[in-house]
């Protein structure tokens, strides 16, 4: 049993995702940085879209009354356990009676905590994602329990390697403020696109974040009939200021499409603090499918090396 | 009437294509939609993962983790177009479910008003927004909520410049020119006009009974009941 002594600013159970309900008006919900969430669960021997937990900013304080095995990726929320400090990307063994504690994410938004064998949670639509704006789940509070599904795995001594998400080829280079766009067929893109620059906005959450700075043009007149949209779209507000939508965003909108942010850099978003800066860049279809495949080699490389790390301990 | 014919196909980033007529809000157009999702639903494309019916367009969205045989999907679904016409209806839509509704004071915090602002008794308001057989545009804002097409104009209301904090569940509003019905209690900027007493989305539903009780594409007519009816057949948790 997991006890949640202090439960942080917003601290959420995420899997991989609920697909397959769009259609009802069902979201995708699901991990904001889903290889984030991937690498935790890899790093514990569970399948990568296990349940675990999603930190936002400010984390919890946990007290274990079991043994469990665990590991963080995403941001470094500066982890303490029993006050000796556990750093993402390594698995750690938790034994009974110990805190864990999760104080801060200085830099990213946020962290995943992973536990071999899963959380056991009551699954909504097949997946056990907090879905807050659908009311499916709610985010943890002060006296939550949470079970483990399986029982604790051997110990596993002191690791002396850790293992950070592979990142594309193509980013090489690229600022960190940089995301990249495919353009919508229908967007009227302002010339000086890639030129501008906007901080994120205090106002933003799994459902959307909101960009302050320059304005952008809306095409005139044209009725605005509401069209699906999706995780990763970048919508402009009448105001004329962009709004990229998180995992948690609706299944339908109403504001005119700019582009879609590519899957290599949809991660980010969950990612993104208020007062991070970002711009975009314009990317055809070749250019996202080449970044893709490069990351999507990169988790096969790094799958394989925890494989074979695990065989070596075991 | 717009134009229904074969539909635009747009990639929307990578995962995502969007079949896009030239945007409107019509029954008709809203049809050849639901027509389109039904056949290929029946096509099973390898990788897709929900195809999400909208007023003129529909995306079909595909798993973010797969690699995908584009021109492929595009000539699957272009193919589509030959056996599609404007005098099909969608197979779900024959029989329109009929879906108790209390048109009350009690229910319906704006019914008395909507009716003074409309210049109509609420009986008039009440016949006038029964008497269509409404189609379900799609669901979206929030899990199961409907927008429903086929309204009288005559009934057309502007959104309250304040939205409530909490609307009930089941209750059924006015928005412009369309009328629609919250599933879950949510805040909420419609002109509520009447109330079901139904469950409109469950997800433990049990299958095979799906979530939402009203799917994209169904027809629906209103049945006023009473205040007393209401409280028997509720569904809502008390």
């Amino acid at each position: 049993m997991i006890e949640v002594a202090r439960p942080g600013l917003q601290t959420t159970v995420q899997d991989a995702g609920r697909f397959g309900h769009r259609a009802l008006g069902v979201g995708q919900a699901g991990a904001a940085d889903a290889g984030a969430l991937r690498l935790a669960n890899l790093l514990v021997g569970n399948p990568p879209g296990c349940a675990a937990l999603e930190i936002t900013l400010l984390g919890p304080t946990l007290r274990f009354t079991r043994g469990a095995l665990a590991a963080l990726a995403g941001a470094d929320p500066g982890a303490l356990l029993n006050g000796r400090r556990v750093k993402p990307g390594q698995p750690f063994d938790i034994k009974a009676g110990s805190t864990l504690q999760l104080p801060r994410c200085r830099h990213g938004a946020r962290c995943y905590l992973a536990f071999a064998g899963g959380l056991e949670v009551t699954e909504v639509l097949g997946s056990a994602s907090t879905d807050l704006g659908a009311g499916f789940g709610h985010a943890l509070q002060r006296g939550d329990r949470l079970r483990l599904r399986t029982p604790r795995p051997p110990r596993l001594g002191r690791v002396r390697w850790w293992a950070e998400p592979p990142e594309d080829r193509q980013r090489m280079g690229l600022p960190a403020e940089v995301l990249r766009i495919l353009p919508d067929a229908d967007a009227a893109l302002p010339a000086d696109l890639t030129a501008l620059e906007w901080q994120v906005d205090g106002r933003s959450s799994r459902k959307a974040l909101r960009l302050q700075g320059p304005a952008l043009a809306i095409e005139s007149a044209a009725e605005r009939v509401s069209a699906p949209v999706a995780p990763g779209d970048v919508q402009i507000l009448p105001d004329g200021e962009p709004l990229l939508l998180g995992v948690e965003a609706q299944t339908v909108g109403g504001y005119p499409l700019l582009g879609r942010v590519i899957r290599a850099d949809r991660d980010r978003l969950g990612q993104l603090r208020p007062g991070d800066s970002v711009r975009f860049l314009l990317v055809d279809r070749a250019a996202a499918d080449a970044a893709w495949r490069s990351l999507q080699a990169g988790w096969f490389r790094l799958e394989t090396a925890l494989a074979a790390r695990r065989a070596g301990a075991g | 009437m717009p134009d229904t014919a074969a539909p635009r196909l747009v990639w929307q980033g990578e995962d995502c294509l969007c079949l896009r007529w030239p945007p409107a809000i019509d029954t008709a157009l809203n049809t050849q939609v639901h027509l389109w999702n039904e056949a290929i639903r029946g096509l099973s494309l390898p990788g897709m993962v929900d195809a999400v019916p909208c007023y003129s367009s529909l995306a079909l969205h595909f798993d973010p983790q797969a690699q995908l045989d584009r021109p492929a999907i595009e000539a699957h679904v272009t193919a589509l177009a030959a056996g599609i016409s404007n005098d099909l209806r969608p197979s779900g839509s024959a029989t329109p479910v009929e879906l108790p509704v209390c048109y009350h004071a009690t229910q319906a915090p704006d019914l008395d008003a909507a009716a003074e602002r409309l210049g109509l008794t609420v009986e008039a308001l009440i016949e006038r927004h029964t008497d269509p057989v409404y189609q379900v545009a799609l669901l979206g804002f929030a899990p199961g909520f409907p927008y429903l097409l086929g309204m009288d104009p005559g009934l057309a209301l502007p959104r309250h410049s304040q939205p409530r904090p909490r609307v009930a569940a089941g209750s059924v509003g006015i928005a412009g020119g369309q009328t629609g019905i919250y599933p879950q209690p949510s805040p909420g900027g419609w002109q509520l006009v009447g109330r079901t007493p139904w469950r409109l989305f469950d997800p433990q539903r049990a299958p095979p009974a799906p979530p939402a009780r009203l799917a994209p594409g169904a027809r629906v007519r209103f049945v006023p009941i009473s205040p007393g009816r209401f409280a028997e057949l509720s569904e809502h948790p008390t």
